[in-house]
């Protein structure tokens, strides 16, 4: 079975080189290397454009229908101890206000991957999605090695758009994240640097930097002053409580005054075991329902080593923890399976899907293509491959490009 | 000299080493005119009874600027110098911004790990690489900095955390080593020690991979000594791989805030 995807020509080696150091210091790729293999693919994969439209409209359906999930669930929040949100969090969302005070900017990816049933979704990243360094930079320079192809809508300079339609002239964009970690710097330094190419002022932090006053995000830091008109959030939900007072992590959860994104009641949807309650929803979820193979939690599977079932932690990221039989290291399988009987209810077991290899010139790649939606609107392509159908820490990141259609343009 | 110049210094394209070089400090760099050969002076003749064998590879685990240091003494001797250091050094990129804060910046007191001088040595010994002639598998000096996880105080939330450690992803495997026929690794650190808590879990997995491993101390690098490395804390254990992988860091530190934390995988 032949898919829409295929993969360009490799480049060659001295080109590939400077594509690598152009992706480092041009587009923030600070991690381009993990153990013996390079993080950076040296061939593209290739759309065609009305693949691409397929993909952007398909993502847009997923957000809308999960956003007014989230509303309903909000609204009526008895369901949310189902997704394990954990109980500090749950009580804070509990007692939020419904109605938004400011304007919020919702960024999500949407993981596609073609199957021997078509396009479907392994998972949505609500809360916190990472990729725009690759997804803008490694498209962008690939995109000038092939003629004829153009790189996806760049997601980066999407979400900077959306952020300075809140964020007025030279205001203050606060950008917390892990400080600690590189991987999410580079992420926040290559946004920091587009928002600054627009005219506003940024500043990179933990969150544990921040105070807050009525709702309104301060910073009182050894390093800055300020009053941030909106602040973007790269560290899981799931942690804030664990960094600080609750003072400090609380108000992600609530409706201030200050601009979020992502509010902390994204992790209603970026919780794996959302669709566990979708039957006790009024919304419509009838694409998710088509593109997310069925989910169930481990107690309602009576063997969970079964090869079709592929486990899951309920906020998991990046594939880490998630056991696919054949596929992940057998220790590692059963110690995913010790943990998922021992706590089931922060687990989740989902049908395997059997994604339809694409060859390269190495061998059959495995690849996922996400998909970004700020506000709603596709946002771009985040393209990453593997040798294996697990897209963890060695799969690749791999440029996207589209073929160039002359009359319209995936927006 | 540019951030690039200097990264392209310390991992030139013809080294079989440079791939692992990690460019974090180099692309939020800013060199300032200096006087390399002056600053030089003294330096090479550092650990002077460490010379070139075809087996071996270096890993010195001391505090930034004096790894730099070291690690231009061996480059003189024909190692290849490979900077590990993931640390960003403020909350400031004056190589890619221009005019990040809006708020008083202040000096070093609000950052959990100075390294200023461990950047300004990366500076200095691009200059210095530069005029040497080291052939592109030569053997390997990983370099660390001891002070990655600061005083071990608990920061408070007007300080900037710029902590790290170091995981077995940033090394090479044992494999690579062994198949370019390196099989005895000497760590060098402030004294001969087991290996900090997180470079125990790189040295341990080469040791169990048949690769011998000497620590000795700085001040005499001659004298290596046979260790066997402890097993750390979570070796090889599910959530600690998890917090090894790209997307945990992410989920611990980020939400963790603290460091270190132990109970990633959530």
């Amino acid at each position: 079975m032949t898919g829409p995807l295929q993969a360009g020509a490799s480049v060659a080696h001295e080109e590939w080189n400077r594509l690598r150091l152009r992706a480092i210091f041009d587009y923030c790729k600070w991690d381009p290397q993990c153990g013996d293999h390079s993080v950076l693919g040296r061939f593209p994969l290739l759309l065609e454009f009305e693949t691409a439209v397929e993909l952007g409209n398909l993502a847009e359906c997923l957000t809308r229908e999960a956003l007014a999930a989230e509303d309903e669930l909000l609204a009526n929040t008895k369901l949310l101890w189902r997704l394990s949100i954990p109980k500090p969090i749950r009580e804070c969302l509990e007692k939020a206000e419904k109605e938004p005070r400011v304007n919020h900017v919702r960024v999500m990816r949407f993981d596609f991957h073609f199957t021997t049933r078509g396009w479907q979704i392994s998972e949505v990243n609500a809360d916190v999605p990472g990729g725009y360094v690759e997804a803008s930079g490694w498209n962008k320079l690939f995109a000038h090695q092939l003629q004829g192809y153009d790189a996806p809508v760049d997601p980066t300079a999407v979400y900077s758009d959306a952020i300075c339609g809140i964020v007025p002239g030279s205001g203050l964009v606060a950008l917390a994240h892990a400080t600690v970690y590189s991987e999410d710097r580079q992420v926040m330094a290559y946004l920091g640097r587009e928002l600054e190419s627009r005219g506003r002022k940024t500043c990179l932090i933990s969150p544990r930097n921040l105070s807050w006053s009525g709702g309104q995000a301060m910073l009182k830091t050894g390093f800055a002053i300020g009053q941030p008109a909106m602040v973007v959030r790269l560290s899981p939900a799931e942690w804030l409580p664990s960094m600080c007072e609750k003072s400090c992590w609380a108000p992600w959860f609530g409706e201030g005054v200050t601009p979020l994104s992502n509010p902390g009641k994204a992790l209603v949807l970026q919780s794996k075991r959302f669709p566990l309650i979708w039957n006790e929803l009024k919304t419509d979820l009838a694409t998710w329902r088509k593109l997310l193979p069925r989910t169930s939690c481990p107690s309602e599977i009576q063997k969970l080593d079964r090869d079709d079932v592929v486990l899951k932690p309920a906020f998991g990221r990046v594939g880490e923890d998630v056991a696919i039989p054949g596929l992940t290291d057998p220790h590692q399988h059963q110690e995913i399976l010790r943990a998922a009987r021992r706590k089931e209810s922060l687990w989740v077991a989902q049908e395997r899907f059997a994604v339809v290899p694409v060859p390269t010139a190495q061998g059959n790649v495995f690849p996922c293509i996400g998909v970004y939606t700020v506000n709603g609107k596709m946002a771009g392509l985040y393209g990453r491959a593997g040798r294996n159908a697990l897209i963890d820490q060695n799969a690749r990141d791999i440029a996207v490009l589209i073929r160039r259609e002359t009359k319209r343009r995936v927006q | 000299m540019k951030p690039e110049e200097v990264y392209l210094a310390w991992a030139p394209p013809d080294s079989i080493w440079s791939p692992w070089a990690i460019p974090v400090p180099f692309a939020q760099i800013v060199c300032v005119l200096l006087d390399a050969t002056r600053e030089m002076e003294g330096v090479n003749n550092l650990a002077g009874g460490l010379s070139p064998a075809p087996d071996l590879a270096v890993i010195l685990d001391l505090p930034g600027d004096q790894a730099v240091q070291l690690s231009l003494a061996l480059a003189s001797r024909g190692f290849r110098p490979v900077p590990l250091i993931d640390g960003s050094p403020g909350p400031e990129i004056p190589s890619i911004f221009l005019s990040l804060n809006v708020a008083r910046p202040t000096g070093p007191a609000g950052i959990a790990v100075d390294m200023s001088q461990t950047l300004r040595w990366l500076c200095i010994g691009a200059v210095q690489l530069n005029g040497l002639n080291i052939s592109a598998n030569a053997n390997p000096v990983f370099l660390l900095d001891a002070l990655r996880i600061g005083s071990g105080q608990n920061l408070g939330p007007e300080v900037f955390d710029n902590r790290w450690k170091t995981f077995p992803q940033d090394f090479p495997s044992a494999r690579f080593l062994l198949e370019h026929g390196i099989r005895r690794i000497f760590l060098i650190q402030d004294r001969v020690a087991q290996p900090a808590e997180d470079l125990a879990h790189v040295l341990l997995r080469w040791q169990l991979e048949g690769l011998a491993i000497f620590a000795a101390s700085a001040a005499a690098v001659d004298v290596p000594t046979l260790i066997s490395v402890r097993r750390p804390s979570q070796f090889r254990a599910l959530w600690y791989r998890a917090l090894a992988l790209l997307g945990l860091r992410r989920a611990s530190a980020g939400g963790f805030g603290a460091w270190p934390h132990s109970s990633g995988g959530g």
